[in-house]
């Protein structure tokens, strides 16, 4: 089930349209339908998850605390008479190719949709904003914002002077993506002295083969899978890799890391543990 | 009088021997990381560093079960050809294909919710490449004989039903299962461990001997059922034998790599056109022919497209269908001349 | 006795259409059987093959029961000039006859020398040496026929059975045909001839059987047989029978 969390990570480097924000007061009785687990969860972190009429599938499965609204269908084919059921003052949306034509029916009769673009880490906070706006919890917005800046500049202070490790963050196995150039993951890294080796290639998201990999010699692993098991003993296959060597293939929780939403400042949190161990990652907290 | 003699067959064999070890020189020496023939000649000789992981756990591997998987394929194709009598048949019309790539693709599907990973998907491929066999026989198999018209239209049927549940798992899929799918119906290499590699050398030796055992009688059953009979070959035992054998080969190919197309029609047919149709000749060509070929389009799918792989399926299908189309044409042809 | 059918009760689906036959060859005979379209000549060609098994009655082959011959065995003593000489792959008009020898070769390995120098006779016998390295898609239908004569002559069987041997050939390669039927069994073997062209069987068979209807109605030397009644109850024909120098009748239409 984990592995949906990906779904909505992976489906950001597919093309998207700009999503135009809206600057409407938000009535204190606001309906939402959100259909994107990100959003969700953002709404979920500023306390506002009381506004939630609607979600889809994959929001459902990542917050159980939510199992009782009615669902809309996947992030892919939601289901317009199911949106329409509920009511909604205003459907959220990542705009995917998918839903960008799902955004055009709804919008057709007289639903509003808002778009949130989610790749890179400035359109996060700005999603994070955007939607303390609209359920007027702006403050609580704020502070998460404001979090989220902290711990990366804290990062970036606290790695400056580290060594820098060679790293791939894989999203999926059989066959291998891992994370490129260009994303909010890609920026965590970077933030968090990493060496992304996946930013060689020109895109969010890359396939890669095997061979590459062994090539590039990657001296941290970060295996966001969910395949059951060690995944050291998986890349163990391929001993040359400097990663599995040195024992750094490490799994991380895909929900916190590549979910584009409201904590990632955890995720910063968690790749600074990653990369530069326990006792670095604390002083980061400790700040 | 020209016919088949020993020493015919030992240079077609020799010569198609040295075309597969070329590929296989081939398959090593390529790749998406650039290394130099020489830095592939000291990999060879050492167990660690990354060349030697490049080469001996990701270059060899693949050539190894790339050649295991194109030679079922193409032996299942020559014996489905002599079987149905018909010179363009292709392995996968017998609906054994269909019951394996249902077994990979529900547990490609449902596997993440048992808990099971990648490596519990060739078994169960498997295991309904072999479900699908024993129904194929028993549907139809009537007093014994199984006629080609019988095996035809049930192996359509099978294959319908087969196509339906795919796509109905697909459209439930997610986006990883989803793509996974994808790659599964097209033909990939990649995903295949070597650890598959006994069971696949113990099924192709197995349908392998069957053909090559049964080469005469591929040969009279082309004058007919009944015409067979009459020259003293048990139609309906060694009907039965090869279709078990074939079926064998074609579901542990589609076990490892899903389904890769065209290898088994192209290559059968294409070297009857060259070595002519006495299967004594065309059976061992065959498997070495199709080795060969699935190698080289595995190592240009591995290598093509710099650090993306490509599925060996997509090669397969594009240098199959442009040749199928030909061949189809000329088969017409003839057809039309006689 | 070469080959004895008695009794033969034939039924495909609902419609019978063999009831009750008895035929026998003799060795060193040939039997023409002739009959109208749908009488049950190729059936009981096929029972004489066991590729049928009759609903009732016994086939021997040299006074043992078909089913008592083991397979190979009655593939060597038996062997079948089909009418259908259709194949779905190029094999060379040589190859198919080598095919011939399938009774007599083991499992596996390339043919023998005796086996090719068999296929070789048989191919000269019928004129027709020079098709051997001929793909068979070249041939015409005529042609095939021939090289499915030359294939079931390699079997070196001791009792042809042929079915519509001559349907697609022309003068010449008929009386070669029927001229090789007789050499054969000259030998000591025997033939069973299923044919439409009347007077031809007539000129090559010792015996004339005629089939109405899954049941013999004639059966003797074809100058007894062949009468103008004979042809107009079976065939509902008018003909005036004519007799051509060596005593042999010939049958000619009336009103055509």
């Amino acid at each position: 089930m984990r592995g949906f969390a990906l779904l909505g990570a992976l489906c950001l480097w597919l093309a998207c349209e700009a999503g135009e924000p809206s600057r409407e007061e938000a009535p204190t009785s606001l309906r939402v339908v959100s259909i994107n687990p990100s959003l969700t969860a953002i709404l979920l972190a500023l306390g506002a998850g009381d506004v939630l009429v609607g979600i889809d599938e994959v929001s459902a499965a990542q917050q159980p605390e939510l199992a009782g609204l009615p669902r809309v269908g996947g992030l892919f084919n939601p289901s317009l008479e199911a949106v329409v059921a509920v009511a909604p003052d205003v459907v959220v949306v990542v705009p995917s190719v998918e839903q960008r034509d799902f955004r055009g029916r709804l919008e057709e009769i007289g639903v509003r949709v808002e778009s949130f673009e989610n790749i890179r880490l400035q359109q996060v906070l700005e999603n994070i904003a955007r939607l303390g706006e609209l359920v007027g919890r702006e403050a609580e917005a704020g502070q998460r914002i404001e979090a989220i800046r902290a711990a990366r500049a804290s990062a970036e202070r606290l790695t400056a002077g580290r060594s820098h490790p060679k790293t791939l963050v894989i999203l999926q196995r059989d066959p291998v993506f891992v994370v490129g150039s260009g994303g909010f993951i890609d920026e965590l890294l970077a933030a968090t002295g990493a060496r992304n080796l996946g930013a060689a290639f020109g895109e969010p998201y890359p396939q890669v083969a095997v061979e590459w990999l062994i090539a590039a010699g990657p001296e941290v692993l970060i295996d966001m899978t969910d395949e059951p098991g060690d995944p050291l003993v998986f890349w163990s296959r391929w001993p040359a890799i400097p990663a599995v060597a040195a024992r750094r293939v490490l799994h991380l929780d895909p929900e916190i890391v590549t979910l584009p939403g409201p904590y990632l400042d955890r995720a910063v949190e968690s790749l600074v543990e990653a990369l530069h161990g326990r006792s670095v990652a604390m002083r980061l907290s400790g700040r | 009088m020209k016919h088949l003699t020993a020493r015919r067959f030992t240079s077609v064999i020799a010569g198609l021997l040295l075309l597969l070890l070329a590929a296989g020189l081939l398959g090593l020496v390529l790749g998406p990381s650039a290394l130099s023939l020489a830095d592939v000649m000291t990999a060879l000789s050492q167990d660690e560093g990354a060349a030697a992981d490049i080469v001996w756990r990701i270059r060899v591997p693949r050539i190894a079960l790339a050649a295991l998987v194109g030679a079922c394929l193409s032996v299942a194709g020559v014996v489905f050809q002599a079987l149905l009598r018909n010179p363009l048949a292709d392995p996968f019309i017998l609906g054994v294909s269909g019951g394996a790539a249902l077994g990979g693709i529900a547990m490609l599907s449902l596997g993440s919710l048992l808990g099971l990973g990648y490596a519990a998907v060739p078994p169960a491929a498997f295991a309904g490449a072999v479900v699908t066999t024993v129904l194929l026989y028993l549907v139809a198999g009537t007093r014994g004989r199984v006629s080609a018209a019988n095996l035809l239209l049930t192996g359509v049927v099978f294959n319908a039903f087969a196509s339906a549940a795919i796509v109905f798992l697909a459209s439930a899929a997610g986006l990883t299962e989803g793509a996974r799918i994808f790659l599964w119906l097209v033909g990939n290499l990649s995903a295949a461990r070597l650890d598959v590699a006994p069971w696949l050398v113990v099924f192709l030796l197995t349908g392998f001997s069957a053909a090559v055992a049964l080469s005469r009688s591929l040969n009279v059953l082309a004058l007919g059922d009944e015409a067979a009979e009459q020259l003293g070959i048990p139609v309906a035992a060694h009907q039965r034998i090869l279709l078990l054998a074939t079926s064998l080969m074609v579901g542990a190919a589609v076990s490892v790599a899903g389904l890769v197309g065209f290898v088994g029609l192209i290559i059968p047919h294409l070297l009857r056109l060259v070595l002519g149709p006495d299967h004594r000749l065309l059976v061992p060509a065959a498997a070495l022919a199709g080795a060969a070929f699935l190698v080289v389009c595995d190592t240009a799918a591995r290598t093509l497209l710099g650090g993306r792989e490509l599925p060996v399926g997509a090669i397969t299908a594009i240098v199959g269908g442009p040749l199928f189309l030909a061949l189809l044409r000329r088969h017409q042809l003839q057809v039309l001349a006689r | 006795m070469s080959l004895s059918l008695r009794g033969i009760h034939v039924a495909l689906g609902e419609r019978p259409v063999l009831r009750g036959v008895d035929l026998e060859v003799a060795p060193s005979e040939v039997v023409a059987l002739v009959g109208p379209n749908g009488a049950g000549k190729t059936t009981l060609l096929r029972v004489a093959s066991r590729v049928l098994v009759p609903d009732a009655g016994e086939v021997l082959f040299e006074g043992r029961a078909l089913e008592r011959w083991g397979r190979r065995a009655l593939s060597r003593a038996v062997a079948v000039v089909p009418q259908d000489t259709g194949t779905p792959f190029p094999f060379r008009a040589g190859e198919l006859v080598v095919m011939g020898r399938a009774p007599h070769q083991p499992l596996l390995g390339f043919d023998r020398q005796e086996d090719v120098d068999h296929a070789g006779r048989a191919l000269e016998r019928l004129g027709i040496a020079d098709f051997a390295d001929r793909s068979v898609f070249e041939l015409s239908g005529g042609e095939r026929q021939l090289v499915a004569f030359a294939r079931a002559l390699a079997q070196d069987p001791k009792l042809l059975l042929l079915d519509e041997p001559t349907a697609f050939l022309d003068l010449r390669h008929r009386v070669r045909v029927l001229r090789v039927v007789r050499e054969f069994a000259e030998q000591g073997r025997s033939a069973l001839v299923v044919s439409h062209d009347l007077n031809l069987a007539a000129r090559a068979c010792d015996r004339l059987v005629v089939l109405q209807e899954g049941v013999i109605v004639a059966s003797g030397p074809p100058e007894e047989v062949m009468t103008a009644e004979l042809l107009s109850r079976v065939y509902g024909t008018e003909a005036d029978i004519l007799m051509a120098p060596d005593g042999r009748p010939v049958a000619v239409p009336k009103g055509v």
